[in-house]
């Protein structure tokens, strides 16, 4: 099967200058040492499909990176031309360039240019758009040797993913998920209803409560006429020392009364303690208070008037012993002056003078001990006078301070009679009030005002039990009420009882529902697998992995509610099976990798490419792999066209023996990728055109 | 002494699926072993078919065998075939001890002049044929039918019933999904 015509490829990756490349055959083998430019060659083509080489976007350092640039054509625009056969059989032409960081894609099919970029190509190679185009080209259209062990370490998710794509799963995926949203959903509304119905139920019974204490109420009522009697009673029993006007039978004119009643036990009561207190305070001041203040004044002014009179002796003293002490002392100045000069005659008279005689009698004047002696008296005289003074002045101010005490406590007297006073007037206001008068507060003892408070305790009762009659008045009203609430409450229980029902029932025919298409989902992939197990199979058998492990397939289970594909080989003579990667070798793997990417290839439907190309499959396989493969590809380019890299001279060379043509419509081709140099690589194509095969057997015949 | 391996069930099945598969088919006494064998053969390989009941009925043989059959086939066309040569044991016993086996993995691993596939554990009137699994890297490819093509709704529709869901419940489920849910 011929697909891929010819590309052309410039200052992309390993190609430089522009090099236009013939793959137009049925099998195509691309030959060459490494880093020849084969993988170049596969890259170009899977960047022109999908405007991404996906193994070098991961390599990227920087978003920014461009990764398909030729580095020595920088500046150069990356262009890569693909001709193909279109799926309608028309001659289409891909041209993909890179510019300013963007790539984009002229479509020409039969010569003419069609507007759309990337979804024409899309439909021009079969596929509804371009992102199941370029799906299809990384999953089963080329194998990456980089990449070629991915296919088989994808994730079940993934592997689930590539087989929805496949069996057109996704239909089935979405059965299971939209049950699964409709369980949630009948799970909701059971939920929903299940909260209205306890809702209603606590409805129901609330109002079957109210009712029976209504009930009650109803049984133990008092009529509204002997309660007002009662409470009439109970004034006039309080009568005359609480007086009270019988209010009208209302609920309102009621509980002012039975307000203003409470409000008048306070007030009395508050009142009460607060004369109690005056009265005790004002009978321990006036006991505090035995003098007479007048008698206390008077001896405060006679202590003033003695002291005022000490006072006056005791300054009279003091200016006398002054007088005296000055005088004393002159003359003793004066005798002490003259003794130096006494001499035989005196100098004012010129008369003879005894100096004997008269130093004799200045030094008496200078003893002068008589007058000292007087002196020392008139001073003690004087001190005495002073303590004197002292003493009564002491007596005054204790006086004064007596006479103060007395005048605070008579104005604290005064103000304590003020306040009992005004606790007396204030008992005496309410017998001027109409409605309620406490007659006698006897003698304000507190013992009136504790019975008046009294009568109003038994009054209040009474208004209580008046207005508790009255309310209860009102019991059939709420009792009917009530009743029509129960009722539509147990109504609306019983309707929400049978819905609850009716969605749980519903709730769990879902949830089998459910479950039966989970089982039905696995079933039908099951079945599906089942007739795609036997070309893994077949695949993977040519290649001859594994000594035992012969065959190869897919299995699909539930794992937590959830459909998923496993890999597995099996070795049928003793019935096991297994997950490849635990059992296999590493390049066994790669073959069971390879195994996979062809059948998937083959298995995918309308969701096909017309070409498979392989990128060095034959890296880790030895000569046995090489020839099964190499049979199994002369039977896929019957299917597909093939496209194989090989660095590897010898194998390339047996793989092109084997897919030499054996019928005149099939043609084949060798690309020997001879070297690389910085233009690109240089490249050397050998056709084999189709003869028709000699059959030994037939030629006997 | 000369064995004819050609009508054993193996080989005799062998030939029906060969034939089936577009195979020229002839019974060849072999020149130098006298070894009668099936010979098949497509424009890309001729085969030689050995039907066997155990491992030890053609270990001994196998190398003279497969040297005659390379000269055989070389006396008719040495150019177009010298590189599509097979020698087929289908064995019916399992082969199960180590030796035994490793004498198969030698046999196998010798491709001078032709490949040599050794199948063993193959029994005849399986449903697949065994055989036809066995001679798979001569047939060719046998791709499924388009899974995709099919109606997965109507597969959910008979899954769900097999799993015991009302016929009419199963039919309006599936029917209220397409056209509340998109069906997909």
């Amino acid at each position: 099967m011929k697909n891929l015509r010819w590309i052309e490829i410039a200052a992309f990756r390993g190609f430089g200058e522009s090099s236009r490349i013939d793959l137009d055959a049925d099998s195509v083998v691309i030959t060459g040492a490494n880093g020849s430019g084969k993988t170049s060659l596969i890259d170009a083509i899977t960047w022109t499909l999908t405007g991404t080489v996906p193994r070098l976007e991961e390599r990227r350092e920087r978003r920014t990176d461009d990764v398909v640039t030729n580095r020595y054509m920088r500046g150069s625009v990356p262009r890569v031309t693909l001709a193909f056969s279109g799926s309608d059989g028309s001659d289409v032409e891909a041209t993909r360039e890179l510019t300013a960081g963007a790539s984009s894609v002229a479509v020409r099919i039969n010569g003419e240019l069609v507007r759309g970029g990337d979804e024409s190509l899309a439909r021009a190679m079969g596929f509804s758009n371009h992102a199941e185009l370029s799906y299809a080209v990384e999953t089963w259209g080329v194998l990456h040797q980089d990449s070629m062990r991915a296919v088989l370490e994808a994730r079940p998710e993934e592997f689930q993913r590539r087989l929805r794509e496949i069996l057109g799963l996704a239909a089935l995926d979405s059965f299971e998920s939209w049950i699964k949203s409709e369980c949630k959903k009948a799970a909701d509304e059971v939920k929903g209803a299940r909260e209205r119905l306890a809702q209603a139920t606590r409805a129901a019974s609330a109002a079957r409560a109210n009712l029976e204490s209504i009930q009650q109420r109803k049984e133990q009522a008092v009529p509204v006429a002997d309660a007002r009697q009662a409470f009439v009673a109970a004034t006039e029993r309080a009568a005359p020392a609480v007086r009270l006007a019988i209010p009208e039978a209302s609920e309102p004119a009621l509980a002012a009364l039975l307000q203003e009643i409470r409000r008048l036990q306070v007030d009395i009561s508050r009142q009460q303690s607060a004369y109690a207190a005056a009265a005790e305070a004002l009978a321990a001041t006036e006991a505090r208070l035995d003098v007479d203040p007048d008698a206390l004044a008077a001896a405060t002014a006679s202590a003033r008037a003695a002291y005022e009179d000490v006072q006056l002796r005791y300054e009279e003293a003091e200016i006398a012993v002054a007088d005296f002490r000055r005088d004393l002392e002159g003359l003793a100045a004066l005798a002490a002056a003259a003794i130096p000069h006494l001499g035989p005659t005196c100098p004012v008279c010129g008369q003879g003078i005894d100096a004997h005689e008269v130093r004799t009698h200045l030094d008496e004047l200078l003893d002068s001990s008589g007058q000292l002696t007087a002196l020392q008296a008139l001073e003690e005289k004087g001190d005495q006078l002073r303590q004197a003074a002292q003493n009564t002045e002491l007596a005054v101010g204790e006086a004064g301070r007596a006479e103060r005490a007395v005048r605070e406590w008579q104005q604290e007297i005064s103000r304590l009679r003020a306040e009992r006073a005004a606790h007396e007037k204030w008992f005496a206001s309410l017998a001027a009030d109409d409605a309620l008068v406490p007659v006698t507060v006897d003698g304000l003892t507190g013992k009136g005002t504790a019975e008046v408070i009294a009568m109003l305790r038994r009054l209040e009762g009474a208004l209580q039990h008046w207005q508790s009659a009255l309310a209860d008045q009102a019991l059939e009203l709420q009792e009917s009420a009530e009743r029509v609430r129960l009722a539509e409450g147990e109504a609306q229980e019983r309707l929400l009882q049978q819905e609850v029902e009716r969605l749980a029932a519903s709730e769990l025919s879902l949830r089998s529902l459910g479950s039966a298409a989970t089982e039905a989902v696995v079933s039908v992939t099951g079945q599906w697998l089942t007739e795609l197990n036997p070309l893994f199979g077949a695949v993977y058998n040519r290649l001859a992995a594994h000594p035992t492990f012969t065959e190869l397939g897919l299995e699909h289970d539930v794992y937590y509610g959830k459909g998923r594909t496993l890999p597995r080989v099996y070795d049928r003579l003793v019935e096991i099976g297994d997950n490849p990667q635990i059992v296999c070798s590493e390049g066994q793997l790669n073959i069971v990798a390879l195994s996979y990417f062809i059948a998937f290839s083959l298995s995918a439907g309308e969701r096909s490419l017309p070409f498979m190309i392989m990128d060095d499959p034959l890296q880790f396989m030895d000569e046995i792999n090489v020839l099964g493969f190499a049979d199994l590809c002369r039977h896929l380019r019957s299917e597909r066209q093939v496209l194989v890299t090989s660095h590897d001279r010898r194998f390339a060379r047996l793989l092109e023996r084997k897919l030499r043509p054996r019928s005149e419509d099939v043609e084949s081709l060798r690309l020997d990728f001879v070297s690389w140099e910085r233009a690109g690589p240089r490249i050397e194509a050998a056709r084999q055109a189709g003869e028709q095969a000699h059959v030994m057997l037939k030629a006997s015949a | 002494m000369s064995v004819d391996y050609t009508q054993h069930p193996l080989t005799l099945e062998a030939e029906t699926v060969l034939r089936a598969a577009a195979f020229e088919t002839a019974r060849v006494a072999l020149p130098a072993s006298g070894a009668g064998v099936l010979v098949a053969e497509d424009r890309f390989s001729a085969a030689a078919i050995l039907g066997v009941d155990v491992w030890g009925t053609a270990a001994s043989a196998i190398g003279d065998i497969g040297t005659d059959f390379a000269n055989w086939a070389f006396d008719r066309d040495p150019r177009e075939k010298q590189w599509d040569l097979y020698l087929v044991i289908l064995i019916a016993t399992p082969v199960t001890e180590n030796d035994q086996l490793v004498e198969i993995e030698a046999v196998v691993a010798d491709t001078r002049y032709l490949r040599r596939l050794i199948r063993h554990g193959v029994s005849t009137g399986t449903e697949p044929p065994n055989v036809r699994t066995a001679l798979a890297p001569l047939l060719p490819l046998s791709l499924p039918a388009r899974v995709s093509d099919r109606d997965p709704h109507r597969a959910l529709v008979e899954a769900l019933r097999s799993q015991g869901v009302d016929a009419d419940l199963a039919e309006r489920t599936v029917q209220r999904f397409i056209e509340r849910a998109g069906g997909g």
